[in-house]
């Protein structure tokens, strides 16, 4: 695997849950289970929570630029640790992601009421987030630290 | 030995002294009721509650009997029948009679809780600075009958009470927010009264009464706490807050 597959891929894992999350949140915002300050107080708090990791990310992404580092094979002991660092991002989107699931599922659910789901949402996203922000680590130095010692 | 004097000095003083502050003493006052030959006043119960803006409530029912007396006014109540019985939530602790047509005070009872409160209360009423700017109003005779009549009905339409909210000039009772059924299972709606008079001190002899009935509307989506008030609620949480007040009014019209 390349280095810049291997990034994509890393990329690619949080790039998607943040679209996850935030297509479920639109959902329950069309079907009206959400008001309009909701919608702009959980869009805000899923660009923050994934703001540091997509920033390294695609940052890490353009400063490989045009070096041959990018282009150039991983060996295989890079890649398990790639691998390692892929499941450890995996789990960090889907804690955030089940509970986004239920959500959704309860705004799909017209006999489901809870006034305080919204404010529940966004203190389950911030907590856990931060709590659990170990997990991506891994992801984070791969994207950026791994590139010198491949040299 | 001098902080053994003082000791002994406290001790002695501290009978003389009541328990609590904010409570009457026993001696020479009225606490939960009253006779007389003429007169008999009888609290069934009160509870100290704590409305959401943190002040002190009394939550109170009490029966009442004056004879030589074609009517009378309790304060924050208004005119009423010589004989009757209120159950409402106060924010002063006491009662007060009054004859209706020279307005002096023929009683005064203070309430002192007798059920004990479990929790903080933190009941929600709708207040005058929230209320829609448009009102319903009506006529009601005789005026005596009224504050029966009023708080009767909402007691029925809401019956974890409501509050004697009055200033100097007008009579008020606010209640707190029942859910309206609306055709949007998106949506949760709900309507807070304010029945708004004022007090006809010089009683003898009035008829009728003027009251307004001004209502606080909100809606919510389903999972959000975010609400929208009055104007800006739904066209079906309009439609449905418009049905319930013409159920109100209807109710509030005399022969009714």
């Amino acid at each position: 695997m390349k280095r810049l597959t291997s990034q994509l891929w890393l990329t690619g894992i949080f790039l998607l849950g943040l679209i996850l999350a935030e297509a479920a949140v639109v959902i329950a915002y069309v079907r009206g289970s959400i008001a309009d300050a909701d919608i702009e107080r959980l869009s805000t708090t899923l660009l923050k929570t994934y703001a540091v990791p997509l920033a390294v990310a695609i940052a890490a992404i353009f400063a490989d630029g045009p070096r041959q580092s990018a282009e150039r094979a991983i060996g295989q002991a890079a890649l398990r640790k790639m691998r390692l660092a892929a499941v450890l991002a995996a789990l960090w989107n889907l804690l955030l992601l089940w509970r986004t699931g239920v959500f959704l599922m309860r705004a799909l659910d017209p006999a489901s009421e809870n006034p305080n789901e919204v404010a529940q949402l966004e203190h389950y996203i911030e907590r856990v987030a931060e709590l659990s922000s170990f997990l991506i680590a891994a992801a984070l130095v791969w994207l950026f630290g791994e590139r010198d010692k491949e040299r | 030995m001098r902080q053994w004097i003082s000791l002994a000095v406290v001790l002695a003083c501290a009978p003389a002294f009541p328990a609590a502050p904010n409570e009457p003493a026993a001696v020479g006052l009225n606490v939960n009721g009253a006779r007389s030959a003429n007169f008999q006043v009888t609290v069934d119960s009160v509870r100290k509650l704590q409305l959401s803006d943190s002040q002190d409530a009394f939550d109170v029912t009490y029966h009442y009997a004056f004879k030589n007396h074609d009517s009378l006014v309790i304060d924050g109540v208004g005119l009423v029948t010589p004989e009757g019985g209120f159950h409402y939530t106060s924010k002063t602790p006491q009662i007060a009679f009054r004859s209706a047509g020279d307005d002096t005070e023929l009683v005064k009872i203070f309430l002192r809780p007798t059920d004990a409160t479990m929790g903080s209360g933190d009941a929600e009423y709708v207040t005058p600075d929230l209320v829609a700017k448009t009102a319903r109003t009506g006529v009601w005779r005789p005026a005596k009958t009224f504050p029966d009549k009023a708080c009767n009905l909402l007691q029925r339409y809401y019956p974890q009470g409501y509050l004697l909210n009055p200033d100097n000039v007008t009579n008020r009772y606010s209640t707190g927010f029942r859910p309206l059924a609306v055709d949007d299972p998106r949506i949760r709606a709900y309507i807070g009264l304010m029945i708004e008079f004022s007090p006809p001190f010089a009683a003898n002899g009035v008829t009728e009464l003027p009251f307004q009935v001004r209502y606080e509307l909100r809606e919510r989506p389903r999972l959000s706490n975010e609400y929208r008030y009055n104007d800006a609620v739904s066209p079906k949480a309009q439609a449905a807050g418009e049905a319930f007040l013409n159920d109100v009014m209807k109710a509030l019209t005399p022969g009714k």
